[in-house]
C-alpha cells in the first residue's frame, strides 16, 4: 500500500511536472489561434508618430486566412477610399481619385505601408511563427497584469527572417500576445512591439492596442487601436478580387 | 689670345671657344644647366607617375572590374527582370573560354532585387558566381578587406560591398535577407550571412553589389544553370575591337559591349589625360626655354666688350652667331639630354621598384589607384619630349645669338 | 632713401639688363599664372557641370534632408521669402524645387521614378532643361517624362501616366497626368527615371502646398559663395528647421575629386616653380657677376657693405616688382581671352565626355585669387633669389674685385 502510494505520488509529481514544461509551439500556436480566425472584418485607427507631427487614419479591414486580407481607408478625408488589397503574396492598390488598380511590385514592397513603421512587406510575409524558428521558453513574467510565458524564437537557417533572434510574450491564462521584441545579429534590440488594452470586440478578447516601435528612429511610432471587430464572418474568396477594389465601401 | 684673321678662323676655333666661354662662366653656366637638368627629371618623373597612375587605374578597372567584353541579352539590360538568361549560356562559356584570344572566362547569374538587414532594406544586383573562375578574371578575393571569400558552395555566403555594410549596418558574420521576383513574377527570399565585405575603386558598386554562390542564385530562381552575363579577359587590349565587333556579328540578339561601352568614363580618361599632362610638360618646357633665353641674353649684354674686341680682331658676323649659339645650344642639349637621361633611368629605377604611398592607400583606392605606384613613359613620350627640347633650345639661343651680331663694335669696346 | 634712389638709377643706368631680368620675371608670372589658371579652371568646369544639375552652389534645405531626403522635410516658401533671398548679393537665379520618389504607371507597365516638381524657365537657365525637350512642352496639368522611363512605361505624348507614393507627412500622393513632353536628359541616370512636373502640380501632388523641398542657389559669376552663404543664413530663424548648404557639404564625393586632382597638379606646379625660380636666378647671377668690378670700386671707395647690399637688394626687388605686375598686367588679358574661349576638346573627347554629362572642353580660371597667389609666389622667389647679391657682396674680396 505504501509502495503504490509513493508510486502514485511520483506519476502526479512527474505529470505536474510535465505540466509546468509545456511545448513552446503549443503555446504559440494557440498564441495564433486566439488573433486569428478563418476570417476576420475590423475597424481600426492607425497613428503614426514622428518627432514633428502626428497622423491619425481609420480604416476597415477584412481578412481571411493569412491569404487575403483587404484594408479600405476611411479618414482623413484626403486618402478616403483607397484600398489596399493582399493576396497571396501580391499586394494591390487602388486611388479613388485616379481611378486606377495597381500592382506593387517586388521594388516597392520595403516601401513603408501608408507612412507607417510598417513596410509593404510586412504585411506579405508569410514568415510561420511556428514553421520557420526553433524555440525556447526563457522564463515566466508580467505583463499587463497577467503572467506571461517568455519564449526566445532563434531563426531557423533557411527562413528569411531578419532578425537573428525574436522573444515573445504570451500570457499563460488566455494566450493573449503581449509583446515581442525583434533582436539583430549583435544582440542590439531592433524594435518592440507592445500590445495592450484587453478588451472584448465582437466574440473575442484579446489585446486592442498594438504600438510599434523601431529602436533606431528617435521619436518613431506606429499605434494601431482596433475599436470594433467581428470573428468567423463568412467572406468569399471572391470578395479579394481585383475587380472588387472599386465596389468597396 | 690667339691672334687670328678671318681667313684662318676655322670653325675648330669656333667651338672650342665656345667650350671655353661656358666654363670660363661657371656660376651662370652652372646654374642655367642645373635649372634645366631639374627641369627635365622633374618633369619627366611627374609626367611618368601621371601616366603610372593612369595605366594602373585603366588596369585594375578592366582586372578587377569590367573584364574586356560582355555579353548579356538585350533584354535584361533594358527590363533588368528573372527570366533573361542567356540562352545556352553554359555552352557559350565554354566556347567563349576556348579562342585564342581569351585569357580568362567567366559566367554570371543575375538578379535585381532587395537586400534587407534589421535597420535598413536596400536594393541591389545580386551576383551569383562561380567562386574559382570569378576569381581567376577578376582577382575578387583580392578585393575584400574584411572576412573571407566565398568558400562553401554549400554554405548560404555573401560578400558585400563596405558601403553597403555601412548603410545596412551589419559587419562578417551578419544576417541578411535578400529577396527578389523570379520569372514568375513571385517573389523569392532567403536568408545569407556576411562571409566578406569587399571595397573597389567605384563607390556607387560597392553600395549596390551582392556577391553569392551562383548555384544558390540559380536555385532560387529556379532557373538551373542560368546565366545572364558573360565575361571575357583578352590576352591584349588591342584585340579588343576586333573581338567584339566579332561577337556582336556572331550573336545579333544579344549585347556585346567592350570596356569602353562599359565604362566610357574609363575611355574618356584614357583618351584625355594626356592631353592636360602635356599641357603642362609644354608650359614647363616653356618656363626653361625662357630660361636659357634670358639668361644668354643677360650673358651677351655682359659680354658686349669681349664681343667687340673679337669683331675688331676680325672674326665675322657669322662667326661670332655661330659661337653664341653653340654655347647656348651646348648648355641646353648637355643639360637637357643628361637631364632627360636621369629622368628616364629613374623612372626605369623607380618603375621597379614603385613609389610607396601607403601613407594615402585610402584616398588613392577611393580613386581606383594602388598603394604603390610605378612610373612608366612611352617610347613615344620620350621621342616627343626630347625633340620638343632640342628645338626649344635651338630657338632659344637664336635670340641672344642674333643680338650679339648687332653690336656696333666701337660703342662695345668703348661701353 | 637716398640708397633706394641709388638703386632706382642703377636699374635704368642699365637697362638692357635690367630689362632682361624683369622680362625673365614677367615670363614666370606668365606661365604661373596659366599653369594654375587650367588648374583651377578644370575644377570649375567639373563644379559648374555637378552643381547645375543636382544642387546648385548652395541650397537652402531643411537640416535633416540630407541624410534623410524625405518629402516630410520641406519647408514654406512664398514670394517675400523669394523677394528677400534674391535680394541677398550676389544671387543670380533661385531654383525651388520638390522632388520625391513615387510609382509611375501606364496601363501596362509599373516604374519607380522621381518625380521633379518645377518652374521651366528657371531650370532652363541653370541647366538647360527646356532645350533638351525633345517632344512637347511643359503645360500646366500635365507631366514630361524622360525619353528612357517612357520608353519603359510604353508611353507616348498624350497617354496619361499614374502616380503613386507618400506625400508630405505620410500623407498619400496620388494623381493622373497627361503626358505633354518628352526630355531627353544628358545624365543618363537622370534618363531613366525622371519625370517632371510644374510646381505647384507638384505641390498639390505631395499635399505640400506653398512649401519647397530645397530651393538651388546660382550666384553671379566671381560673388563671394561663402558670404552669400552666411548672409542667407542670417536671414533664416536660428532655431528653425531650415538652413543653407553649400555644393561641398552635398557633393562631399567631387571635392574629394577636386582635392585629389589639384594635389596631383601641385606637383607639377612646383617643378614648374623650380625650373622659372632657376631662370630668374641665373639672369640675377649673371647680372651680380659682371658687377663685380663696380662693386669693389664702390666698397674701395667707402661705401658701407651693408649699404652696398641693401643697395642691390633693393634692385633685385624693384626688377621683381615690376616683372611681376608687367607679368599681371601681360597675363590678364590672355586669361581673359581663354576664359570666353575655352579650347575645345578633340571630335571624339568632345563626343565621348557629353555622354556622361561633362563639357568637352578646357576651361581657364580667371579667379583673381591666381594672379594673387601666383604673383606672390614669384614675387617670394625673387626675394629668395635677392638674397645672391646680398651674400655676394658681403663676401666681396674687394681687392680682386677692383682688379677685374
Amino acid at each position: 500500500m505504501k509502495r503504490f502510494t509513493l508510486w502514485l505520488s511520483l506519476l502526479l509529481v512527474a505529470s505536474s511536472l510535465h505540466a509546468q514544461q509545456p511545448d513552446p509551439k503549443d503555446i504559440l500556436r494557440r498564441m495564433e489561434d486566439k488573433s486569428r480566425g478563418e476570417s476576420a472584418e475590423m475597424t481600426m485607427k492607425m497613428t503614426v508618430v514622428r518627432p514633428r507631427f502626428t497622423r491619425e487614419m481609420k480604416m476597415k479591414s477584412w481578412s481571411k486566412g493569412q491569404q487575403y486580407s483587404l484594408v479600405l481607408l476611411q479618414e482623413p478625408v484626403r486618402d478616403k477610399g483607397t484600398v489596399f488589397l493582399k493576396r497571396q503574396k501580391e499586394i494591390w492598390n487602388y486611388v479613388p481619385s485616379v481611378d486606377r488598380m495597381i500592382k506593387l511590385p517586388p521594388s516597392m514592397m520595403s516601401q513603408s505601408w501608408m507612412g507607417s513603421d510598417f513596410s509593404n512587406d510586412d504585411l506579405v510575409r508569410e514568415s510561420s511563427v511556428i514553421n520557420d524558428y526553433t524555440h525556447k521558453i526563457l522564463r515566466s513574467e508580467t505583463k499587463e497584469g497577467l503572467d506571461c510565458w517568455v519564449i526566445e524564437m532563434l531563426p531557423k537557417a533557411g527562413s528569411s527572417v531578419v532578425y537573428s533572434k525574436v522573444v515573445v510574450w504570451v500570457s499563460k491564462a488566455d494566450y493573449y500576445h503581449l509583446r515581442t521584441e525583434n533582436y539583430g545579429d549583435k544582440g542590439e534590440l531592433v524594435s518592440t512591439m507592445v500590445m495592450s488594452d484587453i478588451k472584448k470586440l465582437g466574440n473575442r478578447t484579446l489585446p486592442s492596442r498594438m504600438e510599434l516601435t523601431p529602436m533606431d528612429k528617435k521619436g518613431h511610432k506606429t499605434i494601431m487601436v482596433y475599436e470594433a471587430a467581428q470573428f468567423d464572418v463568412p467572406i468569399s474568396e471572391g470578395f479579394f478580387s481585383v475587380q472588387n477594389l472599386k465596389n468597396i465601401r | 689670345m690667339k691672334k687670328t684673321t678671318s681667313k684662318t678662323a676655322g670653325l675648330g676655333f669656333v667651338f672650342r671657344l665656345s667650350w671655353r666661354n661656358i666654363w670660363r662662366n661657371r656660376g651662370r653656366s652652372l646654374s642655367l644647366m642645373t635649372a634645366i637638368f631639374l627641369g627635365l627629371v622633374g618633369g619627366t618623373i611627374a609626367m611618368a607617375m601621371v601616366t603610372g597612375m593612369m595605366e594602373q587605374r585603366f588596369f585594375n578597372a578592366i582586372e578587377k572590374q569590367y573584364s574586356h567584353v560582355q555579353l548579356h541579352t538585350k533584354s535584361w539590360l533594358d527590363e533588368g527582370q528573372a527570366g533573361m538568361a542567356i540562352p545556352h549560356g553554359k555552352q557559350l562559356l565554354d566556347s567563349m573560354a576556348q579562342l585564342p584570344a581569351v585569357r580568362a572566362a567567366a559566367a554570371r547569374t543575375l538578379a535585381n532585387g532587395l537586400i534587407a538587414s534589421p535597420t535598413l532594406t536596400q536594393g541591389v544586383e545580386l551576383r551569383g558566381v562561380d567562386a574559382s573562375s570569378e576569381n581567376t578574371l577578376v582577382k575578387l578575393s583580392e578585393q575584400l578587406i574584411e572576412g573571407e571569400y566565398l568558400g562553401d558552395t554549400a554554405a548560404p555566403e555573401l560578400l558585400i560591398g563596405k558601403r553597403l555594410a555601412q548603410k545596412l549596418k551589419v559587419e562578417v558574420g551578419s544576417r541578411l535577407v535578400i529577396s527578389f521576383a523570379n520569372a514568375a513574377q513571385e517573389v523569392v527570399s532567403g536568408a545569407f550571412k556576411v562571409t566578406g565585405i569587399f571595397r573597389t575603386a567605384n563607390a556607387g558598386f560597392d553600395q549596390s553589389t551582392v556577391y553569392l554562390h551562383q548555384h544558390q542564385l540559380q536555385a532560387l530562381l529556379g532557373e538551373t544553370d542560368a546565366v545572364y552575363e558573360l565575361a571575357l579577359r583578352l590576352n591584349e587590349n588591342d584585340s579588343v575591337p576586333a573581338l567584339t565587333a566579332a561577337l556582336q556579328t556572331a550573336y545579333p540578339t544579344m549585347q556585346v559591349r567592350s570596356w569602353r561601352e562599359l565604362a566610357p568614363e574609363l575611355a574618356y580618361m584614357q583618351d584625355s589625360g594626356s592631353v592636360v599632362s602635356y599641357i603642362f610638360v609644354i608650359i614647363i618646357l616653356l618656363g626653361l626655354s625662357f630660361g636659357i633665353l634670358n639668361s644668354m641674353l643677360m650673358a651677351v649684354y655682359e659680354r658686349m666688350r669681349e664681343l667687340g674686341m673679337l669683331k675688331a680682331l676680325g672674326m665675322t658676323k657669322s662667326r661670332i652667331f655661330l659661337m653664341v649659339m653653340t654655347e647656348t645650344l651646348t648648355m641646353a642639349l648637355l643639360a637637357g639630354l643628361i637631364g632627360l637621361l636621369t629622368g628616364y633611368g629613374l623612372v626605369a629605377w623607380l618603375g621597379n621598384t614603385g613609389i610607396d604611398l601607403s601613407g594615402y592607400a585610402e584616398a588613392l583606392a577611393a580613386f581606383g589607384y594602388d598603394a604603390v605606384i610605378y612610373p612608366a613613359l612611352s617610347w613615344q613620350y620620350a621621342l616627343n619630349i626630347t625633340l620638343l627640347v632640342v628645338v626649344l633650345s635651338l630657338l632659344a639661343s637664336l635670340y641672344p645669338a642674333l643680338k650679339a651680331l648687332k653690336l656696333n663694335a666701337a660703342d662695345a669696346i668703348r661701353s | 632713401m637716398l640708397l633706394f634712389k641709388l638703386a632706382w638709377r642703377n636699374l635704368w643706368r642699365s637697362r638692357k639688363r635690367s630689362l632682361i631680368t624683369m622680362s625673365s620675371v614677367f615670363f614666370a608670372v606668365l606661365l604661373a599664372v596659366f599653369a594654375e589658371s587650367v588648374n583651377r579652371g578644370s575644377h570649375e568646369g567639373m563644379i559648374r557641370n555637378s552643381v547645375s544639375y543636382f544642387t546648385g552652389y548652395l541650397q537652402l534645405q531643411d537640416s535633416a534632408y540630407m541624410d534623410e531626403p524625405s518629402l516630410d522635410y520641406c519647408f514654406a516658401w512664398d514670394e517675400q521669402q523669394e523677394a528677400a533671398f534674391a535680394a541677398v548679393p550676389g544671387v543670380k537665379s533661385l531654383v525651388p524645387r520638390v522632388q520625391g520618389f513615387v510609382l509611375a504607371a501606364s496601363n501596362s507597365k509599373t516604374r519607380g521614378a522621381m518625380v521633379l516638381g518645377i518652374d521651366p524657365a528657371r531650370e532652363e537657365a541653370l541647366n538647360g532643361l527646356q532645350s533638351q525637350l525633345i517632344a512637347g512642352n511643359f503645360e500646366s496639368g500635365g507631366i514630361v517624362l524622360a525619353d528612357r522611363l517612357a520608353e519603359r512605361l510604353g508611353l507616348a505624348l498624350g497617354d496619361t501616366v499614374v502616380l503613386l507614393g507618400q506625400g508630405y507627412q505620410s500623407q498619400q500622393a496620388a494623381g493622373a497626368y497627361p503626358v505633354t513632353g518628352l526630355v531627353k536628359p544628358k545624365l543618363p541616370e537622370l534618363r531613366k527615371q525622371s519625370a517632371y512636373l510644374l510646381l505647384s502640380d507638384a505641390q498639390t501632388l505631395f499635399a505640400a502646398e506653398g512649401m519647397v523641398s530645397s530651393v538651388l542657389v546660382m550666384p553671379h559669376e566671381n560673388a563671394s559663395i561663402s558670404q552669400m552663404q552666411a548672409k542667407m543664413q542670417s536671414l533664416l530663424s536660428a532655431d528653425g528647421y531650415v538652413m543653407v548648404r553649400n555644393w561641398e557639404e552635398l557633393l562631399p564625393e567631387l571635392l574629394a575629386a577636386i582635392e585629389f586632382d589639384n594635389a596631383s597638379n601641385r606637383i607639377v606646379l612646383v617643378i614648374l616653380y623650380i625650373v622659372i625660380g632657376f631662370g630668374i636666378f641665373g639672369t640675377v647671377l649673371t647680372m651680380t657677376l659682371e658687377r663685380r668690378k663696380e662693386f669693389g670700386v664702390l666698397v674701395s671707395v667707402g661705401m658701407r657693405r651693408g649699404r652696398l647690399a641693401l643697395m642691390t637688394l633693393y634692385e633685385t626687388l624693384l626688377l621683381g616688382g615690376m616683372g611681376v605686375i608687367a607679368g599681371l598686367l601681360g597675363s590678364m588679358p590672355i586669361v581673359a581671352w581663354f576664359y570666353d574661349h575655352p579650347v575645345p576638346l578633340s571630335a571624339e573627347l568632345g563626343e565621348m565626355s557629353e555622354n556622361f554629362g561633362v563639357d568637352p572642353f578646357i576651361y581657364f580660371s580667371a579667379d583673381p585669387s591666381i594672379f594673387l597667389s601666383q604673383a606672390g609666389i614669384v614675387m617670394g622667389m625673387c626675394a629668395l633669389v635677392a638674397l645672391y647679391p646680398v651674400l655676394y657682396v658681403k663676401k666681396l674680396n674687394v681687392l680682386q674685385a677692383s682688379r677685374a
